[in-house]
């Protein structure tokens, strides 16, 4: 990135701006409201951690701190070089007023949040950042923070066909590789990726047997719980989390509960603490979420790494497959992909509707959205597109539009 | 390593010791051979014609130091050049070229062809994947390669199709030098050209060596054979390289490959893809060994059996999504990922 540049204005951009860090976001009252409804004693160490990483106490191991966003940045290339991925994206009202200062105006309000936490000086333990070009607002969020910190622009492109990019992703993922290992002086190697997409893989599996047991029982492990363990995910060290996860699912499997809410689906816009409204509100409808589509849940942890060629560059290509040619970003090319996915998991798990959520402000999402109505009209599922902000204000309106789906699926039932 | 993968390796393994190996370990069916006489009569080479017993020792079609084997014919056969005769002997191709030039009667014929389409019937092109001897070298090849850290040569979909071509031209060659030198006026070039492809074929130079017998790897005596034998070299160097930077190019090209592989599409073995489960991952279309690409490109349910796949069952086994590929045995499942997952059952979706 043009140095220089940045540098010279995006400093006085740091110069006007007055920090707000001293007002404290209310992140954690909100925490322990949702850990005293968890029924998964478990849990605690997830909430716990969260706590800790929201109020800036979260111990990271003694390596350097690697940032990144979206599912499109392969953690298994940054673990594999010994340092610590923390995924960080961010929906939070607080920070995205105070983001507000530095891109004001109709832009995504996860890059505002993302901007106001750097500016406040909330991520400066991290060594470097890792910017995908996912979408427009991330591509300028690189440079938007390059300023602060160090970063490397990722872009895999927006076409997710393998059979056209697959050598492109390969040698992009390469690069970015080999510049962890000169930036971070290892040598890194097979052995080492190895072990990292080992790591991953088991996550996946653990994943896996969680959000399966969801779709049967989704009270045993609330949407609250699920969702702080995703966020928990982010941060943490994937082995501890690996081994907490296995925890919560071992008593999961014992506290059997009926659920008798219609179960739903909730496809679109990550949820991500602490902007938990939207599952906040489908539980006060009566309406369970059994499953997600998802591009911090199911987008990516479902797929596990699947080695084929175990040399460095086999590796390399399997993971650009799983993050790029298996994503469910809306960003890329692949429409038909999500609708196929949300069709088969409702017939799969027998649910009964499906929820489309929408951050107010992002594109993306919202383009799609005639489309899976449209699909999902056609056999007969049960839709709802909801679109909304980060603000709490059409909590009340929200609730009562969803009482109202809940009532056309059970009409639908009958 | 998968469970699929693991048990595809076993299979090759015992396969390639019973194949090269079997001649040692069932010795009694072992035949002499001044009597030469056959498990299956009707195969024996007609009085006059040339045979292996005719041919000198040291020639070409005969490594020294092994003896006549048994002539027996299931569906693609491993090689002639196997040392101390392999319990089975020659490929589809030797079948074929040795009773075109012996001019054998159809009637004898029936019984093998018969059992070979009805084995191709059933499993398709399952031979290339589990058993062949020398797709088994290759892929150890192709291991030793990986363990080298030397990435994969990904050979573009024209360069395959005309490497097949390459294939067919090389057997319609083959079979017609071995139709004329069965004819009685050409029966005097029959010392030279008998089973023109497998004095290149690299199986002649890599076979012996199982059985620690020195191929006849320097056959200069006349200007026909120095030129098969530099042809043999040059296709063991294809052979080589092909296996070694790429994966299974050379099956592309194979002739033997290549009969097996009219009968993939209507095998009884079947790839069944579900594609509202297919999320273009490419993982499948990326393991393929045969770089073929049609389970990832299909956007209707359905069968997927092509040509030129080897069944190897990679794309089943890499599939994230469970239900999305498949095997069925004519239509039915069979259940293979579950049989084989057990209780771990590692694809929940
Ligand atoms: S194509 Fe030929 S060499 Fe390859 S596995 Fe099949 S028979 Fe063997
Ligand atoms: S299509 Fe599947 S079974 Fe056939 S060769 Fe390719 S990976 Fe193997
Ligand atoms: S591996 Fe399965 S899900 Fe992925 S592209 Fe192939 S068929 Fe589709």
């Amino acid at each position: 990135m043009q140095k220089k540049f940045l540098d010279r204005y995006g400093r006085t951009v740091l110069k006007g701006f007055t920090s707000t860090r001293s007002i404290k976001s209310n992140a954690n009252s909100e925490l322990l409201e949702y850990s005293s409804r968890s029924k998964n004693s478990s849990m605690k160490k997830f909430y716990q951690a969260s706590e800790d990483f929201e109020t800036g106490k979260f111990l990271y191991p003694e390596k350097p701190v690697v940032g990144y966003f979206c599912s499109l940045v392969p953690e298994e290339l940054i673990l594999a070089c010994n340092l610590h991925p923390v995924r960080l994206c961010c929906e939070e009202n607080f920070w995205t007023q105070a983001g507000e200062e530095i891109i004001p105006g109709d832009v995504c309000p996860v890059v505002k949040s993302i901007c106001g936490k750097f500016y406040n000086q909330m991520y400066d333990r991290f060594d470097l950042v890792v910017v995908p070009g996912s979408c427009d607002p991330k591509t300028k969020l690189a440079e938007l923070l390059s300023p602060l910190k160090e970063v490397y622009f990722l872009d895999p492109g927006r076409d997710c066909e393998y059979l056209k990019n697959a050598d492109i992703w390969e040698e992009k993922y390469t690069k970015f590789f080999d510049f962890l290992k000169e930036r971070f002086h290892c040598s890194s190697g097979r052995k080492h990726l190895l072990s990292a997409c080992k790591k991953t893989n088991a996550r996946t599996e653990i994943f896996r047997k969680i959000y399966q047991f969801r779709t049967r029982n989704p009270e045993a492990i609330n949407s609250f719980d699920y969702y702080i363990m995703i966020y928990a995910s982010f941060f943490m060290d994937i082995e501890i989390w690996n081994n907490l996860a296995e925890n919560v699912y071992r008593e999961a499997l014992e506290t059997r509960e009926i659920c008798k809410n219609p179960k739903i689906l909730l496809a679109g816009t990550p949820v991500i603490f602490p902007n938990f409204k939207i599952i906040d509100v489908i539980e006060q409808a009566g309406l369970s979420l059994a499953a997600d589509i998802q591009c911090t849940t199911f987008g990516r942890f479902y797929n596990p790494v699947e080695i084929d060629e175990d040399t460095d560059s086999g590796i390399i290509r399997a993971l650009s497959l799983k993050d790029i040619a298996g994503s469910i970003c809306p960003c890329l090319l692949n429409l038909e992909k999500l609708v196929n996915l949300i069709v088969d998991a409702v017939s799969q798990y027998n649910l009964d509707g499906v929820i489309y959520y929408n951050l107010r402000l992002c594109q993306v999402f919202d383009i799609q959205t005639a489309v899976i109505r449209q699909a999902l009209k056609e056999k007969d599922i049960p839709f709802i597109s909801i679109k909304t902000d980060l603000g709490n204000q059409d909590t009340g309106q929200l609730k009562t539009r969803l009482e109202a789906f809940r009532e056309m699926i059970e009409s639908h039932r009958k | 390593m998968k469970k699929i993968t693991m048990t595809r390796r076993i299979v090759q393994v015992f396969c390639l010791i019973l194949l090269v190996y079997g001649g040692y370990i069932f010795k009694e069916w072992k035949q002499s051979p001044e009597t030469e006489q056959s498990l299956f009569p009707a195969l024996k080479a007609p009085a006059g014609s040339i045979s292996i017993t005719k041919l000198e020792k040291g020639s070409i079609l005969w490594p020294s130091g092994a003896t006549p084997v048994i002539e027996n014919y299931p569906p693609s056969l491993v090689c002639r050049f196997n040392p101390k005769g392999g319990m089975f002997k020659a490929c589809i191709l030797h079948f074929f070229s040795e009773n075109l030039t012996w001019q054998t009667q159809l009637k004898y014929l029936l019984p093998y062809i018969t059992l070979f389409i009805l084995l191709c019937f059933l499993l398709g092109r399952m031979w290339c994947g589990w058993v062949c001897p020398i797709g088994t070298t290759g892929d150890f090849l192709t291991f030793l390669r990986r363990k080298m850290n030397i990435p994969v040569k990904r050979f573009p979909q024209n360069f395959r199709i005309n490497l097949s071509f390459t294939g067919y031209g090389l057997m319609a060659i083959a079979l017609t030098i071995s139709t004329i030198i069965g004819m009685p006026n050409f029966a005097r070039y029959q010392c030279y050209w008998f089973l023109p492809y497998c004095q290149i074929c690299p199986a002649r130079l890599i076979c012996p060596l199982f059985g620690l017998i020195k191929p006849n790897w320097k056959d200069f005596s006349t200007s026909i054979t120095t030129t098969f034998t530099i042809l043999a070299w040059i296709v063991l160097g294809l052979f080589i390289a092909a296996f070694y930077f790429g994966r299974r190019v050379w099956c592309h090209m194979c002739p033997v490959g290549l009969i097996n592989s009219w009968f993939n599409k209507g095998a009884g073995v079947e790839l069944h893809k579900k594609s509202i489960k297919c999320i273009k991952c490419g993982y499948c279309a990326d393991a393929c060994p045969m770089g073929l690409t049609k389970m990832y490109e299909m956007d209707k349910d359905g069968i997927y059996n092509q040509n030129s796949c080897i069944m190897c069952l990679r794309c089943v086994e890499v599939c994230p999504r469970k239900g999305c590929l498949s095997v069925k045995f004519f239509g039915k499942g069979i259940k293979i990922k579950d049989f084989f997952r057990g209780k771990n059952a590692k694809k929940i979706s």
